[in-house]
C-alpha cells in the first residue's frame, strides 16, 4: 500500500496597506524590497526548522491575483503554523533570538521595514494569521532632534547662509545658520569642529534638514592627553580615593578577556 | 614598560570607563600601565576613541567642568539612533534572558546596553574594555570587545644561537 504524499498547503505572505499613496497592489509594490522580505522570512523559517530538527519543505510559489500575496507551497502546515508564530515573536522582539538566528531576524526586521511606512505583512497558514512586524519603534518617521556632531566643514556661503559638512558616521549634510555663525565658521574651513544643530533625518538616518545653533573648535594647541587629565583631575576628583574601580562601577574584570 | 604596536590599533573604537579612568587618573593597579600606553598611542597615531555619554556620567565625580574638545577622544551621545540600536538589536527579551543568566539586574544591564548601543551607532569597530560584562551584550550587535593588552607589541624570543624567532 502506498502512502499518498499530502498535497501542499499554501503559506501566504500578504502585504497590505498604503504604498506611495495607493493601496498596495500587484502593479505598484516595490518588487526588490518585497522579494528581499519574502526571502528573508523564508530563510528565517527554514533556519528555525533546522534548529528544531523539523522537516519543512517550501517549494513552489505563485503571486496570487488581485492582491500582493505570495503563496508558497508547504507540505507541513502544522509545523509551518508553529514556526511562523515563533518567527513573528522573534521579529517583534518579544522572544530572544537563539544563537545562529540573530542575523536572520535582523534581516527580516530590516526588510519588512523597507517595504514602506504604510505597508504591513500578514502571513497565513490556513486560517492561522501572524503579523510580521519589527519591534514597536517607528523607524520610518522622520525624527527631529538637537545633536552635537563632530564634522569637517568643507563649504560655507550662500544667501541665506549655509554650511556644508561631513561626519564620519552620518555622511555629508547641509545646514542653515545665521550670518554671524557663518562668518565665524568660515575660519575653520577644512577643519573639524563640534556642531550643535537641530537635525531631521530620513528613515535611513540621512540628515535631510539641519540648522546649526553653535559650534566649538577643537583644542589642538595642547597635548591631548594632558588636556583630558586636567579635566579628570577636577571633574573626576571623587575617584581619587577609590581602591577598586570595577567594584565601584559594579563591573567584573574578566581575566580571560 | 609596555609597548603598544601602533599598527594593531583600531581606527575607531569605543573606550570603556575603566580604561579611561586608569588612563586619566592617578589610580595604579596591574592594568594601569597598559591602559595609559594604549590611550597615549591612540592619540599619537591620531586614531579615534569614542566615549559613550553613560561613561562620562560614570566618570563625573567632582567639580563640573566643560568637556574638552579634542581630536582623538570624542564624547558621543546616546541619541535617537542609538536608542533604535538598543531597542531593535538588544531588545528587552535579550536583557531579560541575560539578566537571568548573569544574575545582574535588568537596570544594570540597560546601562551597559546603552554603552554598547553607542558603540554601534557611532561606528566603532570594537569596544576596548577591561571588564567582560560588555561582551555579554556586545555579541548582539556583533561588536568585538578587546582588552588593551591585545594591542601590545608581540614578544620576540631570542634563541641561544642569536637568531630571533617570532612567537
Amino acid at each position: 500500500m502506498s502512502s499518498a504524499r499530502p498535497s501542499p498547503s499554501p503559506l501566504s505572505v500578504e502585504l497590505h496597506g498604503d504604498f506611495g499613496g495607493k493601496d498596495v497592489a500587484p502593479d505598484n509594490f516595490d518588487v526588490v524590497h518585497a522579494m528581499n522580505y519574502v526571502s528573508a522570512l523564508l530563510d528565517l523559517l527554514s533556519a528555525l526548522a533546522d534548529k528544531q530538527q523539523e522537516p519543512l519543505s517550501l517549494q513552489g510559489m505563485t503571486l496570487a491575483p488581485g492582491s500582493v500575496v505570495f503563496d508558497i507551497d508547504v507540505e507541513q502546515p502544522s509545523t509551518a503554523r508553529r514556526l511562523v508564530t515563533q518567527a513573528g515573536e522573534l521579529v517583534a522582539g518579544r522572544t530572544l533570538a537563539p544563537r545562529g538566528l540573530r542575523a536572520r531576524v535582523t534581516r527580516v526586521r530590516e526588510s519588512v521595514s523597507q517595504l514602506g511606512p504604510g505597508v504591513r505583512s500578514v502571513v497565513k497558514v490556513g486560517r492561522h494569521k501572524t503579523v510580521i512586524a519589527p519591534p514597536n519603534i517607528d523607524t520610518n518617521a522622520r525624527t527631529q532632534e538637537e545633536v552635537e556632531l563632530r564634522a569637517r566643514v568643507f563649504r560655507v556661503g550662500g544667501s541665506p547662509p549655509r554650511v556644508w559638512a561631513i561626519t564620519d558616521v552620518d555622511g555629508e549634510f547641509r545646514a542653515e545658520l545665521d550670518h554671524r555663525l557663518a562668518a565665524d565658521i568660515a575660519g575653520y574651513l577644512y577643519q573639524e569642529v563640534d556642531l550643535v544643530a537641530t537635525i531631521e533625518r530620513t528613515d535611513e538616518g540621512r540628515i535631510v534638514d539641519a540648522t546649526v545653533h553653535r559650534f566649538f573648535p577643537l583644542d589642538e594647541t595642547e597635548d591631548e592627553a594632558e588636556v583630558w587629565r586636567r579635566w579628570f583631575a577636577l571633574a573626576g576628583s571623587g575617584w581619587e580615593d577609590i581602591e577598586d574601580i570595577e567594584a565601584e562601577l559594579d563591573r567584573n574584570i574578566e581575566k580571560a578577556i | 614598560m609596555v609597548d603598544i604596536d601602533p599598527e594593531s590599533l583600531p581606527a575607531r573604537c569605543l573606550v570603556d570607563t575603566g580604561v579611561l579612568i586608569r588612563s586619566l587618573g592617578q589610580f595604579e593597579d596591574e592594568h594601569t600601565q597598559v591602559c595609559r600606553a594604549f590611550f597615549e598611542q591612540m592619540i599619537v597615531k591620531g586614531q579615534r576613541m569614542l566615549v559613550a555619554a553613560p561613561s562620562i556620567a560614570e566618570m563625573l565625580r567632582g567639580q563640573p567642568q566643560p568637556l574638552p574638545r579634542t581630536k582623538s577622544l570624542i564624547p558621543v551621545a546616546f541619541d535617537s539612533r542609538a536608542a533604535e540600536v538598543l531597542g531593535l538589536e538588544i531588545p528587552v527579551a535579550v536583557l531579560r534572558s541575560e539578566s537571568s543568566i548573569t544574575g545582574h539586574s535588568r537596570t544594570y544591564l540597560k546601562y551597559d546596553a546603552m554603552i554598547v548601543a553607542c558603540a554601534k551607532r557611532w561606528g566603532a569597530t570594537c569596544i576596548v574594555a577591561l571588564d567582560g560584562d560588555h561582551r555579554v551584550l556586545a555579541k548582539y550587535v556583533e561588536m568585538p570587545v578587546r582588552h588593551p593588552r591585545e594591542f601590545l607589541c608581540k614578544q620576540i624570543a631570542i634563541s641561544f644561537d642569536g637568531e630571533t624567532q617570532g612567537e
